[in-house]
């Protein structure tokens, strides 16, 4: 059944094609142009040097383009307005709503979008998918990263970024015909709930009352303390227990991962073997699989219970996970075929964990295409690391040649900037990896 | 304005709006001080019962609550009727939320003697994906310096809360640690920590100590049990073994200049405002087509 296109001026070329049986979203993309082995010889894009965030040390001031993006991205977020020229892929979700405190537990959660597909449709990202177990979830028990979370990011000719928002991940690009476009990835969600404390001490009023008829100072001093100093033969029973139990656990999942090495696929122009997690049509080739839907929305939106040691179980048996038939399937595929005028920057974002405790390490891979028919150029890459990621220095990667380029941001982790030095043709992408400790 | 008041209708209707527009301007100046029904100070138990009212699912769960305390003590949890040794400094359990559950606490350096019981007061619960409940407890952190005070003749209360992401300390600790903000002694850390976060437990250390000897008469839980689980496993990349590197033979290794190197090969930046010409500028040799 057709549906209307109204939301994507700038994508609705000849055809599509949707089945309105769900609410998630998958976007295929087809330029006839590279589609036909006809890339667009004579198409030139510039290429023009790139400041780095962090080198602008003299933010320049903001001409009048940048005044008018700003505006457009105020008006877009609070007034509601959708006509977005910066918009390099689709619209994207509104500004996440905040955590409800004490809400009732029978508040079932909503899924609003799968993956970095549903970009396509304006919908707001709601709690992560563990809703197939009847289970409720709450959002404040989740790191979140990528996306492009509150005001949408907007980049200017003289490379300001504008709403640049923590967990934010963009890519933007410049077209043949003279724009700058913005594309946002995904959201991943990795379960990881921090906490603290809030201390009050208090003490008697009458203490100096109190404190002359008792016996607090022949407490104090007395001498079995020193005795008692020797006498910690317990510690050593109990580090040898914890640890016994300790390394059982990690020696588990060493069995596991040289399994895996086997059945690894091998990348061309990569330095590394992909890692499980990765082990996707979409990650390796930037072709989304109905097949693998559920797998992906796994990686996307920790959709069910994947821990390290049940990797290889769905590799080795060569079984789909028992997530296809459940409501994480993509229920509507939509089908464009663009005039080859459109460029299109497809970014998506997966984590090799769901779920993480503090101090363990999470990879994320990253994984643009460029989905038209023309050549783009100045791709860059931002990820604006949330606090409670820390960039692992030296694990980065990238397919394609690329600078790299990391600064502190404002919430005292990093943003991470890949500048892809060449222009990406037609119907190409690379992938971009790195390592983050969840604090 | 005189026909208003002909009739008694009028005169009465007129009262009670003028009656209503008082309430609303008082309730309004007044409405400045927040009445907080659930306080931490309140008796044991009562905090959490009415979070248990409020949310009755919160009483079907046994969330997974782990305690930390200095290395070189002991704790011991309480309960109806026994004691539950673990010898163990570290203690996984699992609580409902509405009792107040009680452990002990002893062998801190220089007060061997010294036997302190702590009572925990579960408010809340977590939703981790099905399956991890046990290794992702809510961790409730004692810290030397509380066990000091309570020594020293002071009643410690701990608010322990889900941190919200917004309102994270960025620094990196363990889960064995715990950031820690002290509040005084005229403000309710129950409070302070709904702006911080999700108040999840109530930690209070320095009531009363049991009599006659046996710690099972300090407290009676009435509802469930405790039990003890064991400890929450941590998994780190760092412990599997690296995958290894392709040999290409025609392809690369894409490597990056890290933040210290880059300025040294990098060529200056260029930040003013250049047109994109598509004519102009032609693309050199990076072009793979």
């Amino acid at each position: 059944m057709p549906t209307t296109c109204k939301n994507l001026p700038d994508l609705c070329g000849i055809a599509k094609w949707a089945s309105l049986t769900g609410f998630h979203l998958i976007v295929l993309t087809i330029a006839p142009s590279f589609a036909n082995g006809q890339v667009d010889q004579a198409a030139r894009l510039p290429v023009e040097t790139q400041p780095s965030v962090h080198q602008a040390s003299a933010i320049p001031e903001r001409d009048e383009q940048t005044t008018r993006l700003a505006q457009a991205a105020w008006q877009s977020e609070v007034l509601g307005f959708e006509d977005d020229p910066n918009s390099g892929f689709a619209r994207r979700p509104r500004a996440t709503r905040l955590p409800q405190r004490h809400q009732n537990s029978n508040n079932k959660p909503k899924f609003g979008s799968f993956g970095g597909f549903s970009m396509i449709r304006q919908t707001t990202w709601e709690e992560p998918a563990t809703e197939r177990d009847n289970e409720p979830t709450r959002r404040d028990e989740y790191v979140y990263d990528g996306n492009d979370r509150g005001l949408k990011v907007k980049v200017d000719r003289s490379w300001n970024m504008i709403g640049l928002d923590t967990e934010d991940t963009v890519g933007h690009f410049d077209t043949l015909d003279g724009r700058r476009l913005v594309s946002p990835s995904n959201r991943v969600a990795i379960y990881a709930p921090r906490f603290g404390s809030v201390r009050r001490v208090d003490r008697v009023f009458n203490a100096r009352l109190s404190q002359p008829a008792g016996t607090v100072d022949e407490l104090t001093p007395i001498a079995r303390s020193k005795q008692a100093d020797f006498s910690t033969t317990n510690k050593q029973h109990i580090a040898v227990e914890r640890h016994q139990g300790t390394r059982r656990a990690s020696g588990f999942i060493d069995q596991t991962r040289g399994v895996l090495a086997e059945n690894t696929t091998e990348l061309y122009e990569f330095a590394n073997t992909f890692a499980p997690y990765e082990h996707l049509s979409l990650i390796r080739l930037g072709r989304a699989e109905e097949s693998q839907s559920a797998r992906l929305a796994l990686g996307m939106q920790s959709a069910a219970v994947w821990q390290d040691n049940m990797e290889l179980q769905v590799f080795a048996d060569n079984v789909q996970p028992v997530i296809v038939e459940d409501i994480a399937k993509v229920q509507e595929l939509v089908h464009y075929e663009t005039d080859g005028e459109n460029s299109i920057l497809r970014v998506v974002k997966i984590a090799s964990k769901i779920a993480a405790r503090a101090g363990e390490k999470v990879q994320f891979t990253i994984r643009f295409d460029n989905l038209s028919g023309k050549r783009i150029g100045n791709v860059t890459l931002i990820d604006n690391l949330t606090t409670r990621l820390e960039y692992v220095k030296g694990s980065a990667e990238c397919s394609l040649p690329a600078k790299l380029v990391t600064s502190r941001n404002d919430v005292g982790s990093r943003t991470l900037r890949w500048e892809i030095k060449n222009p990406l043709p037609a119907g190409e992408g690379g992938i971009i990896r790195f390592e983050c400790v969840v604090r | 304005m005189a026909f208003l008041l002909k009739t008694r209708k009028n005169v009465l209707a007129i009262t009670a709006l003028t009656m209503l527009l008082v309430l609303l301007l008082g309730a309004s100046s007044v409405g400045q001080v927040r009445h907080n029904r659930v306080r931490s100070d309140m008796a044991p138990g009562l905090a959490a019962e009415r979070f248990r009212k409020a949310d009755p699912d919160l009483a079907r769960v046994s969330q997974p609550v782990r305690i930390v305390a200095p290395a070189e003590t002991t704790i011991d949890v309480l309960s109806n009727e026994s004691v539950l040794t673990t010898s163990q400094s570290k203690v996984t359990m699992g609580l409902a939320v509405g009792p107040v559950y009680q452990v002990k606490i002893s062998g801190l350096n220089l007060y061997e003697s010294v036997e302190l019981y702590p009572s925990i007061e579960l408010l809340g619960r977590l939703y981790p994906p099905k399956g991890m409940q046990n290794r992702f407890p809510i961790e409730i952190a004692i810290t030397r310096d509380d066990l000091l005070q309570v020594i020293d003749g002071s009643m410690v209360t701990k608010v322990i809360y889900l941190e919200h992401g917004d309102m994270v300390v960025p620094h990196r600790h363990s889960p064995d640690q715990q950031p820690t903000f002290d509040v005084g002694a005229n403000e309710d850390p129950l409070r302070a920590s709904e702006t911080l976060g999700r108040p999840m437990a109530i930690l209070r250390i320095g009531s009363r100590v049991p009599l006659n000897g046996n710690p099972a008469d300090t407290i009676r839980t009435i509802g469930p049990a405790p039990i003890l689980l064991s400890e929450p496993v941590q998994f780190s990349l760092g412990d599997q073994p690296s995958r290894p590197a392709l040999p290409h033979a025609g392809g690369f290794k894409a490597s990056f200049q890290t933040d210290q190197t880059r300025s040294q090969d990098l060529p200056p930046v260029v930040t003013t405002n250049r047109s994109v010409d598509t004519s102009a500028n032609v693309l050199s040799n990076h072009n793979r087509n």
